[in-house]
């Protein structure tokens, strides 16, 4: 699949994220013990055979570029090619710090966009979590003569969305948006095999019309001129992470095994992340474990039901944790109980601490918090 | 390009006394501890010392090795000047080539591989040994003696001696004597198979043992004699932490079960991490009916029976149902529904059929011992792998 180009574009940090994006852009929110939300994407297209990947990024871009660094972990360190980042540049003295739409951020790396050697171009948000075989997408792209490919799947998401509508002949000319009413047609990922040459020319139109939104702008304007998408029916496991509450509901779908093998089928399509070196998780005598996803390097001693442990955890003898999502290095001392709880990075819960929250509002302890 | 120090790595040897389990690659890519290959301690512990150039001599099996090390790139040492270097025997213009035939004769064979980088020590490490250790602070010693060979040894039982290389240290603190196996050991210093030359010396007495017949070209046994009885300063540098050669069953389970006491060996020290090159592997899944406790997981691992006392590397499946006590299960192994592993090491992708019971507990009965299961091997359905065994094949009902 050399002949397609990935583009990520990693918008704005949702409000509705909380603490959880302080310091981080949404796609780089750590997720599932050991990687972060934009790894699912990436990893997808170095499945598909691309090798060539542009990631547009906007604010508080810190840890994405620590996270992705030259790309070696994802194969896309390369001499000729490979991962570039694309942080704002160039900007128009209006822009803000965040880009208004999708549109806005590809017009920001306009000259990256028309250099692309590739017929084609994999468009696609950083803040999904799916594994989406692209290899099977790009051919049904090819195969259709389509000039734009959408992956789509079914579903009603709570959250404010873009539905297509396929006709019989498996192309949808006509967009919904969740306004117009839930259940017809299937839910847009925002993922989509795009021609270049096409690509260009929404921009164009968005640019010389002041519009800066792929769907209600670009894609609408497609549609409006005569023009059809490609509908692909992704049907494994696929959630977008806009909210804390997104975000909580998506870890704890991780402790379910069918949702799991559905984002890491056996033996292919892996899923590659930031390598750390770490050591295997040590369970000591006392501990108790049911119902977790652990990753290597944590050192457990305690009670933990039903959570997410993330590298590097310590959970002390005497302590109990249930359904929370405990992030890289988090330590949690002696007689301290936590129930629905995200704990950010490095944080140290002291001694019988006590803390719970609820299903539907987990408390978060923001990044390096000391309780 | 000049380096002061480097490090020649032993790694072709076959392990022929860990059988079925080294059938197929060398010793030293055997998985330990979990996350671990037995290589990486020593890779390790030389990117922890400063090491930055490591010649890897391999021999027996090497292809999995090779790809394993690859650039070197886990351990950091796929550096510009310097790095790691698979050196494998090789043929030479107008001459047939010739395997390695010592310890000693890899080194020889490697002269120019050495001289490249001019340096003024090298340091001498075997593939199969679990251990921390600073080599930096080894080098000082070395050069603070005025040495031409340093010796790390390490206090043994006397009873435990005879089965090692004994340094016997003169009154000036100096190695006087070298006993290989001693039957009446003099002294508790056991040598650890690290060894630390000036290499000019080294390089000199390689020449010589080369053109001796009778020499069986082994550090050991041939070059440490010959430096002695040529009257060069060999100097013991006593290592006091957790050390052990893992080259038999026994040894291999014993060393694994170590690694659950956090306090013989602290693999969880970020001041000196063991590095490796991991599989890429989802976070290891706790079933809701799972009971682990005193064991390592490793990422990739799915457990919904119990888990006690054991080390589970990658990608090990641990169904409802099943128990697993005292074991060592290497990447890829399955314990089906109510299957039954103790005091066992499963191979990597051993498979154990449901109801299957692998090894038993000590009884002190004469011939127990672990129960070993070849790589890839499956034993079927209801079959029974007695304590001791050693599986080559297949085992059905």
């Amino acid at each position: 699949m050399k002949d397609m180009h990935g583009l990520i574009y990693t918008l704005r940090s949702d409000p509705s994220l909380g603490e959880l994006v302080a310091k981080r852009n949404s796609a780089s929110i750590p997720f599932c013990g050991r990687y972060r939300v934009i790894d699912f994407i990436l990893s997808g297209m170095v499945n598909a055979g691309i090798r060539d990947v542009g990631v547009i990024m906007e604010r508080d871009y810190q840890s994405l570029l620590d996270h992705l660094g030259n790309g070696k972990d994802w194969d896309l360190a390369r001499r000729r090619g490979g991962l570039r980042l694309l942080p704002p540049f160039g900007l128009p003295e209006a822009y803000e710090g965040h880009f208004d739409g999708c549109m806005e951020a590809l017009k920001s790396v306009r000259s990256y966009i028309e250099d692309i050697s590739q017929q084609d171009v994999v468009l696609a948000a950083g803040d999904l979590v799916a594994n989406i075989d692209l290899s099977a997408v790009a051919k049904l792209h090819r195969d259709s003569g389509a000039e734009m490919t959408a992956v789509c799947t079914a579903g009603a998401p709570d959250y404010p969305h873009h539905r297509l509508v396929p006709e019989p002949d498996g192309f949808a000319r006509r967009l919904v948006s969740v306004e117009e009413g839930q259940g017809e047609g299937l839910v847009s990922m925002e993922v989509y095999i795009i021609k270049k040459s096409l690509l260009l020319e929404l921009m164009d139109y968005c640019a010389s019309t002041g519009r800066k939104h792929f769907h209600r702008d670009a894609v609408a304007h497609y549609l409006a001129a005569g023009g059809r998408i490609a509908v692909y029916e992704h049907k494994g496991y696929a959630r977008r992470i806009f909210s804390v509450l997104d975000y909580y509901q998506a870890s704890m779908d991780m402790l379910n095994w069918e949702n799991m093998a559905e984002l890491f089928p056996k033996g292919e399509r892996l899923v590659r992340t930031k390598e750390r070196a770490e050591v295997s998780t040590y369970y000591g005598e006392e501990a108790s474990v049911r119902n977790c996803l652990v990753a290597d390097g944590c050192y457990i001693e305690g009670t933990v039901e039903d959570c997410i442990l993330f590298r590097g955890v310590h959970v002390d003898k005497g302590a109990v944790l249930r359904r929370c999502v405990i992030m890289q290095d988090t330590a949690v001392r002696r007689g301290a109980q936590l129930k629905c709880v995200i704990a950010d990075k490095d944080v140290k819960v002291d001694e019988d601490v006590f803390l719970a929250g609820s299903e539907r509002l987990p408390i978060i302890i923001p990044k390096g918090a000391v309780l | 390009m000049k380096k002061e120090f480097i490090a020649m790595l032993l790694a072709g040897g076959q392990g022929s006394r860990l059988y079925a389990l080294t059938a197929d690659a060398a010793k030293p890519i055997m998985p330990f501890g979990g996350k671990y290959r037995i290589i990486d301690f020593p890779l390790s512990n030389c990117a922890n010392s400063g090491i930055d150039t490591v010649g890897v001599l391999t021999q027996y099996r090497p292809m999995r090795l090779n790809s394993y090390i690859g650039s070197g790139q886990p351990w950091d040492l796929d550096s510009a000047d310097g790095g790691v270097y698979i050196l494998p025997p090789y043929m030479s213009a107008g001459e047939k080539g010739n395997w390695f035939s010592g310890t000693a004769n890899a080194i020889y064979q490697n002269i120019d591989f050495v001289d490249m980088w001019n340096p003024d020590y090298v340091l001498i490490l075997s593939g199969d040994h679990i251990y921390k250790m600073d080599y930096a602070k080894m080098l000082a010693a070395h050069k603070q003696a005025g040495a031409a060979c340093t010796i790390a040894v390490i206090q043994v039982s006397m009873a435990e001696a005879r089965r090692f290389g004994i340094m016997n240290v003169g009154p000036d603190g100096a190695v006087s004597e070298f006993e290989e196996k001693p039957t009446h050991p003099k002294s508790d210093l056991a040598s650890m198979g690290i060894y630390i030359f000036t290499w000019q010396k080294l390089r000199r007495v390689l020449f010589e043992d080369e053109a001796d017949l009778s020499s069986a070209k082994d550090f050991g046994k041939n070059i440490i004699p010959r430096m002695l009885a040529a009257g060069e300063k060999l100097w013991p540098y006593r290592f006091d932490g957790y050390w052990r050669d893992v080259g038999t069953i026994t040894s291999l389970w014993d060393a694994n079960m170590d690694m659950l006491s956090p306090e013989l060996i602290n693999l969880y020290d970020p001041s000196w991490p063991i590095l490796s090159r991991s599989p890429i592997r989802p976070p290891h899944l706790a079933g809701a009916a799972s009971d682990i406790r005193h064991s390592i997981v490793t990422e990739g691992c799915l457990v919904e029976g119990s888990v006690f006392n054991s080390v589970l590397s990658s990608s090990v499946t641990v169904a409802q149902g099943a128990q697993v006590e005292y074991s060592v299960l290497m990447p890829g192994a399955v314990v089906e529904e109510n299957a039954q592993v103790r005091f066992a090491i499963l191979g990597e992708g051993a498979h154990v059929c449901a109801g299957a019971c692998v090894g038993a507990e000590p009884d002190g009965t004469e011939g127990w011992d672990v129960a070993t299961v070849g790589p890839g091997l499956t034993v079927g359905a209801g079959a029974v792998v007695a304590p001791g065994a050693m599986l080559y094949k297949d085992v059905r009902l």
